[in-house]
């Protein structure tokens, strides 16, 4: 179960990162996900285990999405600041080897990629991000979203023209 | 480039620029504390519900044994309820007449219940007249001693 959380934590805390914005939130989902995956299903097959995971990270990141918005409705002077900019300067990558113009050009691809993402709504971006980063098929990808095949085309074919009419024009 | 292979470019490089991204240092090491919390809080949560379903079943079975040959059961045959008693020694104890005496035929359940239902009307009647007979000594007494009472007065 352990090798199986640490292959998956990374992708699930970027996607919860992309819906939540913020980095505690995220992290907040990807635990309790986790905490639920491990009390709940550890005595599950392992191929069970994936689509398991995602359904219950995704149903997290709805909660937290919802109580976001819900808190935002109340306090609407309160402005959280958005975490999942810019790679800082102290991040330890591979990048730091490119050359500066191309490691430049790529942040800034990412940058774009990311405010693209996050400009989705929340089904359009949870059905982009398992279908086709995940590499979940449509059936899976509804069993994670729970909801139907159908929504996820639909969902799917939205964020799709959305992306691409942000991305496309001059984008890597 | 028609239409369609331009979307799988576009899906193809986000799907590459999104793996290649890798994450801080201070979150991955976030990332594994929170993964070990959640295999350690498990396993702290699931060590004392074995603990406490062994100690409710042990605490059941012992409660059980101690109540056990006190526990009233009815007999499937009469209806009646029971207690087993334990062994006296007087039953046990056979004596020599008891031996060579010419034992009575096992009577049926149903016979066996009338009989001990005529056994208990018989005793309860036999309270009620016991009863009976001291409320008319009482009774007497009582005349008696008011006779008495007058006989002094007449004296």
């Amino acid at each position: 179960m352990a090798i199986f959380l640490a292959s998956v934590e990374q992708k699930a805390y970027r996607m919860a990162l992309f819906a939540l914005k913020q980095r505690d939130d995220a992290l907040d989902a990807v635990q309790d996900a986790m905490l639920q995956l491990v009390q709940n299903y550890s005595g599950r097959s392992e191929s069970e285990w994936p689509p398991l995971f995602q359904r219950i990270l995704q149903n997290r990141i709805q909660d937290g999405h919802r109580r976001k918005r819900w808190s935002r409705l109340f306090t609407p002077w309160r402005d959280e600041p958005d975490e999942t900019g810019m790679p800082e300067a102290n991040e330890v990558t591979d990048k730091q080897q490119l050359p500066q113009a191309e490691q430049l050009h790529q942040d800034r691809a990412m940058a774009r990629l990311q405010l693209a993402l996050q400009s989705l709504p929340l089904r359009q971006q949870q059905a982009y991000l398992l279908r086709h980063w995940e590499g979940l098929d449509v059936k899976d990808t509804a069993n994670a979203m729970n909801c139907s095949e159908g929504s996820v085309k639909t969902h799917l074919s939205r964020a799709l023209a959305a992306l691409k009419k942000q991305l496309l024009e001059d984008w890597p | 480039m028609t239409e369609e292979n331009k979307e799988q470019h576009m899906i193809a490089n986000i799907k590459r620029m999104l793996d290649d991204n890798r994450l801080d240092v201070d979150t991955r090491a976030a990332l594994q504390q929170a993964r070990i919390r959640a295999l350690v809080k498990t396993a702290k949560y699931q060590k004392p519900q074995r603990w406490l379903a062994f100690a409710v079943a042990a605490s059941l079975v012992a409660i059980l044994a101690i109540n056990l040959p006190y526990i009233k059961y009815d007999a499937p045959s009469t209806g009646q309820s029971q207690t087993p008693k334990k062994p006296s020694l007087a039953s046990n104890t056979k004596t020599r007449s008891d031996q060579h005496s010419i034992k009575p035929k096992q009577t049926p359940a149903s016979v066996v219940t009338t009989q001990t239902n005529t056994n208990q009307a018989r005793t309860i009647d036999m309270d009620l007249l016991e009863n009976l007979d001291l409320y008319e000594d009482t009774e007497f007494y009582q005349w008696l001693s008011e006779q008495e009472a007058q006989g002094d007065l007449d004296a």
